[in-house]
């Protein structure tokens, strides 16, 4: 009898073990080096807009072994986004705009990962998720590229004690403005209604 | 007077449109920010870091053209000196 509860006992701690394994990381988006960034791009005819927005927070769920089950909730604050002139950073924050003052966060809440390509620690797929902007939720499809570094977080904050892993997340995707009731249909000469979003983006799990 | 009016004319028109060219003929408005991007070493992410620069966008050699078509026009204001004729009575 005692020798059953020992290996019952053995067995419960591997079956832990195991399950520990096999669970998701979390991997924290805020960068400490501040290079997380969402940059975007308009062309109209009569001119270009380009900007970044650096406000970056968020936690996404990841399991190397299980790619396609990877969630997670980026987001961005509206106020961090900026273009190089002044008037035009003013008009896009404003209320006819991006309405900062009365939606702060742009919201990206990823439900999960299709088409999934996993090769030597990257991972190639479509995040499928809910992005919400100016108060509109809107379901996307985004063509992401998720490399996974295990133990390489201390080295890239300069922390050698610090234990963890490093997720690194780009995304290249385009949505109309319109769908979002970024003044539909107005100014298309000078605001494209096409915006390209360039994602860049690393995420630290510490152990 | 008109003759240095015009000279001034012609030299606002150049010299905003150079400076404009000069700058890089940028089609949009001007900038008082410039973007440099910053490639982080570890992961090859870039980002753009702003520098307080001024770019003249294309309003520069328009407010040269209106300002120099301005100030010729202006130089009709000023009457020529008409030769003084000699009298015949």
């Amino acid at each position: 009898m005692n020798r059953f509860h020992r290996l019952a006992a053995l067995a419960s701690v591997l079956a832990l073990a195991g399950s520990l394994s096999a669970a998701p990381q979390t991997f924290d988006f805020k960068d400490p080096k501040g290079v997380n960034n969402v940059q975007f791009h308009l062309d109209a005819p009569l001119e270009s807009i380009s900007g970044q927005g650096t406000g970056i927070s968020g936690a996404v769920a990841f399991d190397p072994a299980k790619p396609e089950a990877t969630t997670g909730r980026i987001v961005l604050t509206t106020g961090s986004l900026t273009v190089g002139n002044p008037t035009m950073l003013e008009h896009m924050q404003g209320a006819n705009w991006l309405d900062a003052a009365k939606f702060p966060e742009i919201v990206f809440e990823v439900k999960r990962l299709d088409q999934v390509v996993a090769n030597s620690g990257t991972v190639k797929g479509e995040a499928t998720g809910v992005l919400t902007l100016k108060g509109v939720s809107k379901e996307v499809t985004v063509p992401v590229t998720i490399s996974h570094l295990p133990g390489k977080l201390g080295a890239r904050l300069n922390q050698p004690d610090l234990k963890g892993d490093l997720l690194v997340v780009r995304a290249q995707f385009a949505i109309n403005r319109s769908d979002f009731g970024i003044q539909p249909g107005q100014y298309a000469d000078k605001v494209s209604e096409r915006i390209d979003l360039t994602l860049s983006l690393a995420g630290g799990a510490a152990q | 007077m008109r003759c240095l009016l015009r000279f001034v004319c012609l030299l606002l028109v150049l010299s905003t449109a150079g400076w404009w060219v000069s700058a890089g003929a940028r089609a949009g408005w001007w900038q008082t920010r410039v973007g440099v991007e910053r490639t982080d070493e570890f992961t090859g992410l870039s980002v753009i870091e702003w520098q307080d620069r001024f770019v003249p966008g294309v309003e520069t050699p328009l407010l040269g053209l209106l300002l120099g078509g301005a100030l010729f026009g202006a130089t009709f204001l000023f009457r020529r000196k008409l030769p003084i004729q000699p009298s015949s009575s």
